[in-house]
């Protein structure tokens, strides 16, 4: 027995000995990047963030909607663009010109514009930042391509030529960086790029990078030098948390542990209504689904989708409305084009209306050789061989995608057609989808985040696109081509507009994609929050650029503490029972041995 | 065979299935459908181009044999490469991680086993009482529920109570006055996720340590040993326990691999950043290099420990080395 005891206490002593060597190794161990300011706690909100996390905040290669945001909150552009109001309004230039005919292009770059550390901005970091943009390796090279030509006439001047008028598209997302301080570093190598390089700690935006650790949270403090009138800093800090899911994300808002998340799912919304410590609101949504429908000439999906008919008779079975109210429980709305209703260049008055109809569906598919069965499906009289039999892939992850598919599946079998929904992960479609293009259709989302431009959605039905990955559809039209073209060196954004139109109705009536809905971005936040903005995406979503600028954050009873009494108990707790086995450990040894 | 004779088997055998564990993970892992490029960067604003260009700065676009033998001759020097998800040298990211894991594995599994040792041993001693359908009952019951409703519940109970936080290794933003109140902080944000690792291993560590202990108990020479008029306890630590531990220490060694890998549910649920969580991301992302050396890890941690048992079962029974 006495050995019995002895091992009670050395196992004792072991779980608290290797427990505080490793905590204690992981407290002093953490890997924090950066400065070692320490967070100011009295106006410090942490945002919840779910799905992909931060790759790198390097603006000109993060594919991250995250880094992009984090990144627009360090780094001015030289215009801003507000989506809500459909303006541009000053950023990094105060001042521009823009010559439409000669396609050049003047910005005058704020007097007063300085650098977190003190130094000046010029014109040359504007140039070497577009150059950054420019390269092979960035993510930003299409939205700079318009751009041919940048330089600095002196160091508050900046001229440009371009090929292309919309300038804005490039002006409000090519993010300036402080020359003095990237080009000391290491160009040449791609992992020089990476989030822990000291230069991502000065920039000139209302905030400063102060802390990042990988797959646990970025945080950002008010840049003291901040001089964007308008633009200057709501709160001290703002933390991005990252979760793996939306639940444990849900969680930590009910736990008090984060204080906004936008993104909720409609049906998650009832947790946190008629709680006066929340406020629920929803935004116009930037994420939307569509239908893609495999129409590649020389792909392997069932040929009876080339048909046309076949495409339209779809978009007249599936009951959008329908949809959309009981997925989204009504917190989404019906799609008619490619781009969102909140973008610049959507097109409202697309025809034909593909109103939701049966028997129009039914008729259309009669006349085009579709012959009901006994089966209850379709298949082509002259060819048994072509049956209206399809399978569709929906990511996994997503159960409302999902969801969604089912019941646009029932309302294809309405008229004839089959439909399999099938869930895979992402990494599973892309496989099926690209190079060989062997699925039917699929059901995805993109993210219309450049909203002042119509360029980077309907840039997708290019041909280019189906070797690049991205065009699921496989869509290749000659007549959408030239007036891409032609789009593509528009000399006036009237004509840009007109454009844009005629390339959305091409789509609107070829119909590679049925888009679907676009749901609303749903934003829970601590009620002690005021001034959210209701910009498009939701203020916590990763696009609104002025949310931490126009919040203010009342901290009474909310200051993040790591010393409340829980934890002194906790700590208390483990020793009182460490030593309380060692004592009882000693006594009943001693009782022992005196028997 | 001499001991030095059977380590040196062992050793050599481990490193074969390491070696050969690493090559199939190698070859697994981009058999796994879609590349991280398309994954990953998955925009219209991107070209076939750029496409092509950021597959070659990953060594994506070699032949699968350079890519493999590129691994494995980085693999003896450290160098597990760049993550195409992080963008940062894979060790950078990698090891911090494993470091949060050891501080939620270690406290659990020494827990479990301490708990499942004493629980199994009393069950078995009580055996067809009261405590043993209790301690049966409930091990099997843990045994068997899904990690991620067990840490749901705590979650939910944690929630209701307002007492623990329910993510995360610490209070983001906090200013800690001490290091004791960095320490503490830790503590308070490790209960709820070491409970849960804790029930779900203890659950297995006592069903098959009563079961062990109750075979042993009824051989022979544990009859002797009483028909002798030794005392019960004497019995049992001197006769039953040793001999009774043989599968335990098998058990045991496996799961201090396995709880690696077997963390993952955990670390999800309680968004702990550790080498679970870290291995999930990488999956769904196809980061290759992570998920090399990640399982490179594992793959190590698991056959060292099986290693260790092996050693330790030649030590207590001496057969062993000779069979």
């Amino acid at each position: 027995m006495k050995n019995t005891v002895v091992l009670a206490v050395l196992f004792s002593a072991i779980i608290v000995a290797s427990s505080s060597v490793v905590t204690v190794a992981t407290v002093s161990g953490q890997q924090v990047a950066g400065s070692s300011a320490t967070a100011s706690s009295n106006s410090t909100v942490t945002v919840g963030w779910f799905g992909t996390s931060i790759n790198t905040l390097n603006p000109y290669t993060t594919y991250s909607a995250l880094g992009r945001w984090i990144g627009s909150n360090i780094y001015l552009p030289l215009v801003y663009y507000d989506a809500a109001n459909r303006t541009v309004t000053p950023a990094l230039a105060s001042s521009w010109s823009i010559n439409f005919a000669n396609h050049t292009a003047l910005f005058t770059i704020n007097p007063k514009a300085v650098w977190s550390d003190g130094v000046p901005v010029t014109a040359q970091d504007v140039v070497y930042s577009y150059k950054l943009a420019s390269q092979n390796y960035s993510v930003l090279e299409q939205y700079v391509s318009p751009v041919s030509s940048m330089v600095a006439l002196n160091p508050h001047t900046v001229e440009v030529t371009m090929t292309s008028v919309l300038w804005t598209t490039w002006a409000a997302y090519v993010a300036v960086v402080p020359y003095h301080v990237w080009d000391k570093v290491n160009a040449s190598t791609y992992p020089a790029y990476n989030t822990t390089g000291s230069q991502y700690f000065v920039g000139d935006g209302p905030y400063v990078l102060s802390k990042y650790v990988v797959n646990q949270y970025t945080e950002i403090q008010k840049n003291p030098r901040a001089f964007l009138a308008g633009h200057m800093p709501g709160v001290s800090n703002v933390i991005f948390q990252f979760f793996n899911s939306e639940s444990s994300a849900i969680s930590s808002l009910q736990a008090g542990s984060i204080q906004g998340l936008t993104g909720i799912l409609p049906s998650d919304v009832s947790l946190f209504q008629n709680n006066s410590k929340f406020t629920v609101t929803t935004s116009p949504g930037l994420e939307y689904f569509y239908l893609a429908i495999n129409v590649n000439p020389q792909g392997n999906g069932n040929p009876t989708l080339r048909n046309l008919t076949v495409r339209q008779a779809m978009a007249h079975a599936i009951n959008l409305t329908y949809i959309a109210k009981t997925v989204y429980h009504g917190n989404a709305q019906v799609l008619d084009s490619v781009l969102t209703p909140t973008n610049q260049y959507y097109d409202g008055n697309l025809t034909p209306a593909y109103n939701y109809s049966v028997a129009y569906a039914n008729k259309l598919l009669t006349q085009a050789g579709f012959q009901m069965t006994s089966s209850g499906y379709r298949e082509n009289a002259s060819n048994t061989s072509q049956k209206l039999s399809y399978t569709v892939l929906v990511p996994s992850g997503d159960t409302l995608e999902v969801e969604a598919a089912n019941m646009i599946a029932q309302n294809l079998s309405a008229v004839g057609i089959k439909l399999t929904v099938t869930a895979e992960t992402t990494g599973t479609m892309v496989a099926t989808i690209w190079p060989h293009y062997s699925q039917d259709m699929d059901l995805w989302d993109w993210f219309d985040y450049t909203q002042n431009s119509p360029y980077r959605l309907l840039g997708m039905f290019l041909p280019n696109q189906i070797a690049a990955g991205n065009s699921d559809s496989g869509f290749v039209n000659s007549t959408y081509q030239q007036v891409w073209n032609k789009l593509e060196n528009a000399t006036s954004l009237s004509q840009v507009t007109n454009l844009s139109d005629q390339l959305q109705q091409i789509l609107h009536q070829q119909l590679p994609y049925i888009p679907l809905f676009i749901p609303s971005a749903i934003t829970v936040y601590s009620s002690q929050i005021g001034n959210v903005s209701a910009y498009p995406g939701g203020p916590f979503g990763g696009y609104d650029y002025l949310t931490f600028t126009q919040m203010h954050y009342s901290t009474a009873g909310s200051k993040p503490s790591s010393s409340s009494n829980t934890t002194y108990y906790v700590v208390g707790g483990v020793i009182a029972v460490v030593v309380f086995v060692a004592a009882a450990g000693v006594l009943v040894s001693r009782r022992r041995r005196n028997n | 065979m001499g001991w030095a004779g059977y380590l040196l088997k062992r050793v050599a055998f481990a490193a074969v299935s390491i070696f050969a564990i690493v090559t199939f993970d190698f070859f697994l892992f981009r058999l796994m459908p879609g590349n991280p490029i398309q994954i990953l960067y998955r925009s219209p604003a991107l070209s076939p181009a750029q496409i092509t260009s950021l597959k070659s700065q990953f060594g994506l676009n070699l032949p699968l044999y350079q890519q493999y033998l590129l691994f494995i001759r980085n693999s003896f020097t450290g160098n597990f490469g760049i993550s195409i998800n992080y963008l940062q040298p894979v060790s950078q990211v990698l090891f911090p991680a494993i470091l949060n894991s050891l501080v939620l594995l270690i406290p659990a599994n020494i827990l479990a086993i301490l708990l499942g040792v004493f629980a199994g041993r009393y069950a078995a001693w009580k055996r067809g009482g009261a405590a043993d359908g209790i301690i049966t009952g409930s091990s099997m019951a843990l045994f068997s529920i899904p990690t991620f409703w067990l840490g749901g519940i705590l979650i939910l109970v944690a929630i209701f109570t307002g007492t623990l936080p329910v993510s995360g290794m610490y209070t983001l933003g906090a200013a800690y006055p001490s290091p004791l109140a960095r320490f503490s902080d830790l503590l308070s944000h490790l209960i709820l996720p070491l409970i849960t690792l804790t029930l779900v291993l203890f659950g297995q560590y006592a069903v098959i340590m009563r079961n062990s202990l109750i075979d042993v108990l009824s051989e022979d020479y544990i009859i002797f040993a009483r028909s002798k008029g030794a005392r019960d306890a004497y019995v049992m630590r001197k006769h039953a326990m040793p001999n009774a531990s043989l599968p335990m220490i098998s058990i045991i060694a496996v799961n201090l691999g396995n709880t690696f890998a077997g963390a993952i549910l955990t670390e999800v649920v309680f968004s702990w950043p550790g080498i679970g969580y870290l291995i999930y991301e990488s999956i769904l992302a196809r980061d290759y290099p992570v998920l090399q050396a990640a399982f490179l890890i594992v793959a190590i941690a698991i056959v060292a420990a099986n290693v260790c048992a092996d050693l330790l079962y030649s030590l207590i029974d001496p057969r062993v080395r000779y069979s």
